[in-house]
Order: C-alpha cells, then sequence, then structure tokens
C-alpha cells in the first residue's frame, strides 16, 4: 500500500525546487573586465598616435554596482558589482582596442606631441539586468559612453554611444552576467575604435608620432 | 501543499526589492556623428587655446 508523502517532507521538496530554480538570482555577483575579443582591423590605427586619459570619470547617478539580478516576479533580488570602476573598465578595453586596430597608444603620464590625439571619455550608463521573459529571459548590458577627442593643434570633437549586450539568462548565474557585460564591452570597443578611426581620417596631420617610446596597455 | 508553495511564494517576493532601475536621465541612443567643435591647424602645429565658453 502505498504511503501519503509527509507534509514536512513536500514543503522540503517544494522548497528544495524553489531554490534550485530561482536561488542564482540571490546570490550577489562579481564581474571582471576580461582581454578585448572581437575582431578588428589592424588598418584603421595605422600607427597614429593617441593618448587615452584613464580612467574615465563617472556621470552615472548611482554608483557601486553594475547591475541587478530579479527574481521571478521582476523585483530586484541581489546586486552585480564589478571589479573595478566602469570608467577604469571602458578606459582600459578603449586602450586596448586602439592598439589592436594598429594605434599607437601613449600611456596618460606620457607628454603628447602637438597632433597626438587625447581621448577623454565619460561613462553615462554601466548597468546590467535581466528580462524576465517567461520563455526567453535575457541579461542585458547598458553602457553609455561620452568620447571627447582633443589635440594641442586644436580638435575638439564630441560623440556619444550606446551599445546593449545580451544572453541568454536561464540562471541569472555570475557567467551570464560576465558574457552580457563581455558582449557590451567588445561592442563598444568596436564602435568606439572604428569611429575614432573614421575621424582622424578626415584630419591626415593628426596622430604624427612624436614620442619615441610606445607604452603598451593592457 | 498549496500552503507550502504560497507560503515560498511570499518568501520570494520578500527577498526582491521594487524594481528601481539604474536612475538618472541616460541618453539610450548614439549621435549620428561626430560634432567637431574646433578642427586642427592644418599643419599639425599646436594651436592657440580654444576661447572659453
Amino acid at each position: 500500500m502505498r504511503r501519503a508523502m509527509s507534509p514536512l517532507l513536500t514543503m522540503v521538496l517544494v522548497a528544495g525546487s524553489l531554490a534550485l530554480s530561482t536561488g542564482c538570482a540571490f546570490v550577489p555577483a562579481q564581474i571582471h573586465r576580461t582581454p578585448p575579443n572581437g575582431t578588428l582591423p589592424t588598418t584603421i590605427g595605422r600607427g597614429r598616435e593617441v593618448l587615452v586619459d584613464l580612467p574615465f570619470p563617472e556621470g552615472r547617478r548611482k554608483l557601486g554596482r553594475c547591475g541587478t539580478k530579479k527574481n521571478g516576479y521582476n523585483m530586484e533580488s541581489a546586486d552585480i558589482v564589478c571589479s573595478e570602476s566602469p570608467g577604469s573598465w571602458l578606459g582600459h578595453a578603449l586602450a586596448a582596442g586602439l592598439v589592436r586596430a594598429g594605434f599607437r597608444v601613449l600611456t596618460p603620464s606620457s607628454p603628447p606631441g602637438p597632433s597626438t590625439v587625447i581621448v577623454r571619455g565619460t561613462v553615462s550608463q554601466f548597468f546590467i539586468e535581466s528580462n524576465m521573459a517567461m520563455w526567453d529571459p535575457m541579461l542585458e548590458a547598458d553602457i553609455g559612453l561620452t568620447l571627447v577627442l582633443t589635440s594641442q593643434s586644436g580638435l575638439i570633437a564630441t560623440r556619444r554611444f550606446y551599445v546593449k549586450g545580451e544572453h541568454s539568462a536561464a540562471y541569472q548565474s555570475e557567467e551570464e552576467s560576465q558574457a552580457a557585460a563581455d558582449d557590451a564591452t567588445n561592442e563598444m570597443v568596436r564602435v568606439t575604435v572604428t569611429s575614432i578611426g573614421a575621424l582622424l581620417d578626415h584630419y591626415p596631420q593628426l596622430g604624427t608620432p612624436t614620442v619615441p617610446a610606445v607604452a603598451s596597455l593592457p | 501543499m498549496i500552503a507550502a508553495v504560497v507560503c515560498l511564494g511570499a518568501g520570494a517576493l520578500a527577498c526582491g526589492r521594487h524594481v528601481v532601475l539604474d536612475p538618472g536621465e541616460v541618453v539610450r541612443s548614439n549621435d549620428p556623428d561626430w560634432r567637431v567643435l574646433r578642427e586642427p591647424n592644418a599643419d599639425g602645429g599646436a594651436a592657440p587655446p580654444a576661447p572659453v565658453q
């Protein structure tokens, strides 16, 4: 004869299955800047000299976290934090992307020449959150960045950039948060490096190497 | 069983906080192109400081 399941065992099973299905959403995640990925033609930079003024200051209203996880009721349940400030994150990522694209990137302490292009940025957004769609939950990473390019020879140019990265959010795990942030960072680097190259193509007098020592930035 | 589910559901609700997305006025768009406020000298030499705006 089959015995009925005790109420206590039932509760334990239900609690266990709920914890398994939503547990990751209640645990904070920490994400890190990873080496840049994606392809950038090395012909963009053509050895032109730029200086990235690191780190970029933050224009975000709410600092201290880089995103949020949500529970099944679309309510915030845990923070996503970055291992470094988004200003440092994006500044270093952009510098690395410029190196990969063939620019000569000077360290911030290097003296720029008259035609060296100085890249400054302000982070307006860096936030990861889940879009709790019923069948296809996604983690979305939004990055907003305003760049200002100057040179001692007189250039002043500015442009706002905004990109989104996405990754499936079946468990809202740290790996999924990381993947969404990496996706958005790589897209931001691709767009900004390409755009900087296109702007400098209008001014062939810019970026002429004047400093023999070239520092490699991470 | 039903009571357990209701109880745990309420607990899950209590674990969450009301969604307040990253506040602030964020411009969620890209500029179509660079805004060049000042062009560089044609010869690449140093330019006088830009006027204060």
